[in-house]
């Protein structure tokens, strides 16, 4: 099992805050370095990238993946000038394990990607998605995240056509002593290109969860517009939240925004609960699964929403949401 | 050149002045054990601060360089010189000043807030003081406002310094740190006693006139509980090719329900890193407030840091940078919130405009026992053209959950409506956009003493001229 720094932030900053990257393990089955997709475009890391095999391509569907223990898998998206590819992976992890999913969008496609992430105890889940959007092409990527001891996720987005587009909805709860680590990158390159990423997630026990996510607008991307917004509801008391919102900018005409909110449920929501007789702990738990059920609802893939719903029941009557 | 600003007759050269120095006042370059010595015995330190210097010297030679942050490759130690003797002691009769050290501070108009608006004054002209003075009715209050090497070797405050001094910034803190703790020269001591509200302000100048030379003055001020003050700082040099150096420290304690608001106006010339390092602990019901204009130098590594530390303190931070031709500006403030219901907020605005780099680095710590507590930031950010670069890098870490946290940042240009309804009401495209950037600095400058508002202004149409339309 070999050691790897992966999720680095592109600009870093304070070292001592320990939250430019993170050391991961990385899976032993045989790596192949150009396998799935342009390995520059990730947000894991080149490293992590030469470690995945296993690698199919697919145009559409519902993916059941199951990784077990030193598995890796790597999925291609292929997609038409002009077409729609909807993609479905459920991904239940076990062990030390890692997924890659690429996709090269052509002129005016589309591509809608929703990932939904189950793992166990003792599960140390690598999981990177990489996208190159070419002249008015649009990707939508749905990510849910529902426990697993240690889970390092990230999104890798290279804007470079013409009005090309990102939207990028991401949940999760994260409890007892899970860790969850995101690091997402958007690089604006085309002109008028469009981001928009928004992320709410719950937090409890000794939980601890770091979203770096980096808005990049490159010189040339006149007209282009990149917001992100985290909005992150503690509930556990040892609970550590780590937001770093980035933006970089070598162009004058474009936008860049960013917004987060951490803390904890508004006193009137949970005076209004507790007096209908809820106790305080089950309010809490109430409205920290209602953010969620909302995204898996709007995921568009029943069967997927369905077992994403049972799954967040279990945890919450685990009373880990 | 057509102008295109609304400030035609101020020239940035007004700050470029200087007069020769002597070089036989300097005491060499590089940093050895025995530079060490000599400044300690230059200067008649104390036991202690000479083992605290050599001390921090062995520190400096084991800290790497920051990996984060802009390029201080070009920056030599071995060129710089630490220490430069002075002319004459300090003195806190105006006349008895040397002339050329004169002329310097009376361009630059200290005597004369000094006489108008100040209740005392330090002037440091490389590395010492060369005036200080806090007027009568100030110093019978209680408030002790001198130079640190007086106040060390005073009984009455030796042991205040020695309980104080580099407690907030250990010398480990980073390289610039411990460079500061082995050659630290100059800088002023404040104390305000319990119940004591100054109204008026203290200021210290800070003047670099010597070519290829560092600035390591350190600013300690203590004030009691109850009590009000406002300290303003200021800092300029001339332009030279060669790469100078300011490592200051400023370490700044605040008791209960004492307020100090710290402003300072930085504008070093371009051949200038600037790596300062200043800190604030607050009591209980304290509060520090941060007033800072970033302009001059070629690279700041700049970042104030308030550590709440008693129930209910709070801290504030309104900040802005223009960043400027040839400058990679990092500035930003970090926040530590350590006791219950404690806040913080932090308003920052920046501005890069002729392949300037300007940067946003803030973090906020929430720690496990601040129960209650509340921080927003807010950070903006106007890009003039596209050569030039902007940067936002705000962390946040959150180990409470009874605690709130806002964040928000906006990085654009000048909004195509605001000009055409200010030309609309008449004013040309430049005048409208001149008039836009002023308003975007306006948050910072109505925070600001008013004659360091219209200087902060008078900056900001020196940088803006020619560079928009």
């Amino acid at each position: 099992m070999r050691k790897a720094v992966v999720n680095a932030m592109p600009e870093p900053t304070w070292n001592r805050l320990k939250i430019n990257d993170i050391t991961v393990s990385l899976p032993d089955a045989p790596g192949n370095a150009d396998g799935c997709g342009d390995p520059s475009v990730t947000a894991l890391g080149s490293a992590f990238c030469a470690a995945v095999s296993d690698t199919v391509s697919i145009s559409g569907g519902f993916s059941d993946i199951q990784l077990g223990n030193g598995e890796t898998k790597g999925t291609v998206i292929s997609a038409e000038k002009y077409g729609v590819s909807e993609v479905t992976e459920y991904i239940c992890a076990e062990g030390n394990c890692a997924l890659r999913t690429f996709a090269d969008i052509p002129e005016g496609a589309r591509v809608k990607l929703v990932q939904v992430i189950e793992g166990s105890q003792g599960t140390e889940l690598l999981n990177d998605v990489g996208v190159k959007a070419a002249d008015g092409a649009r990707f939508e990527i749905t990510q849910i995240f529902l426990g697993g001891s240690r889970t390092v996720s990230g999104v890798y987005a290279e804007l470079d056509g013409y009005r090309s587009e990102l939207e990028c909805r991401i949940g999760y709860t994260v409890g007892k002593d899970e860790l969850l680590d995101i690091n997402n990158i958007v690089i604006h390159k085309g002109k008028r290109s469009r981001s928009e990423t928004d992320v709410k997630g719950v937090l409890s026990d000794n939980a601890v969860k770091t979203f770096r996510g980096t808005i990049d607008l490159r010189n040339g991307a006149s007209g282009a517009k990149g917001a992100e917004n985290e909005d992150v509801l503690l509930i556990g008391e040892t609970a550590v939240n780590n937001t770093v919102p980035v933006i970089l900018c070598t162009e004058e005409d474009v936008e860049g925004s960013h917004g987060a909110s951490i803390g904890r449920l508004p006193d009137d929501v949970l005076y209004y609960m507790t007096a209908r007789g809820i106790p305080l702990e089950k309010a809490n738990g109430i409205i920290a699964a209602a953010r969620l059920e909302s995204l898996i609802r709007g995921t568009g893939d029943e069967q997927a929403a369905e077992r994403a719903l049972k799954a967040l029941a279990e945890r919450s009557s685990d009373a880990v949401l | 050149m057509k102008e295109k600003t609304q400030v035609a007759d101020v020239d940035r050269a007004f700050y470029d002045f200087r007069f020769d120095e002597d070089e036989s006042d300097f005491l060499g370059t590089g940093l050895t054990p025995e530079m060490i010595g000599e400044i300690s015995a230059e200067k008649n330190d104390p036991e202690w601060m000479r083992k605290f210097r050599l001390h921090s010297l062995e520190v400096y030679r084991k800290l790497e360089m920051p990996q984060w942050g802009p390029d201080i490759s070009g920056l030599d130690m071995d060129n710089i010189v630490t220490y430069i003797r002075p002319k004459k002691r300090m003195q806190s009769d105006w006349d008895s000043v040397p002339d050329d050290i004169k002329q310097t501070f009376e361009k630059l108009g200290i005597p004369q807030a000094e006489r108008e608006s100040l209740a005392g004054v330090g002037a440091q002209y490389d590395s010492e003081l060369v005036y200080h003075n806090v007027r009568k009715e100030v110093a019978e209050s209680g408030v002790v406002y001198t130079d640190l090497e007086s106040a060390m070797h005073d009984e009455r405050y030796a042991e205040m310094i020695r309980s104080h001094f580099m407690k907030l910034v250990p010398p480990t803190d980073h390289k610039f740190a411990a460079l500061h703790g082995a050659v630290w020269s100059g800088g002023s001591f404040v104390y305000v006693p319990d119940g004591v509200r100054l109204e008026i302000p203290l200021q210290s100048y800070f003047r670099l006139n010597a070519r290829s030379a560092g600035q390591f003055e350190h600013t300690l001020i203590i004030v009691g509980e109850n009590a009000y003050l406002h300290f303003i700082e200021g800092c300029s040099a001339p332009k030279y090719y060669e790469a100078g150096l300011h490592a200051g420290c400023v370490e700044l304690f605040v008791g209960r329900n004492s307020t100090l608001r710290y402003s300072t106006i930085e504008n070093w010339s371009k051949n200038m890193y600037n790596l300062n390092t200043k800190r604030a602990t607050v009591a209980e019901n304290g509060r520090v407030e941060w007033v800072s204009g970033s302009f001059g130098s070629h690279v700041s590594y700049l970042y104030p840091m308030s550590i709440l530390n008693g129930r209910g303190a709070r801290a504030e931070f309104t900040g802005i940078t223009f960043a400027g031709e040839g400058q990679d500006l990092d500035t930003g403030t970090k926040i530590v919130h350590n006791a219950p219901e404690t806040s913080s907020y932090v308003n920052t605005r920046s501005i890069s405009k002729s392949g300037g780099i300007s940067t946003f680095r803030s973090s906020v710590v929430v720690n496990e026992n601040a129960v209650g507590s509340k921080s927003a930031v807010s950070c903006e950010s106007l890009m003039l053209d596209s050569i030039s670069r902007s940067d936002t890098i705000p962390a946040m870490v959150i180990k409470t959950d009874k605690a709130d946290v806002g964040h928000e940042a906006r990085i654009g240009r000048i909004s195509d409506e605001a000009v055409f309804y200010l030309m609309s009401r008449g004013l040309d495209e430049n005048s409208a956009k001149a008039l836009i950037v002023s308003g975007f600095a306006d948050t910072v400058s109505k925070e600001l003493p008013l004659e360091y508002a219209a200087e902060m202004n008078n900056l900001i149409n020196i940088e803006m001229k020619g560079s928009i339309g």
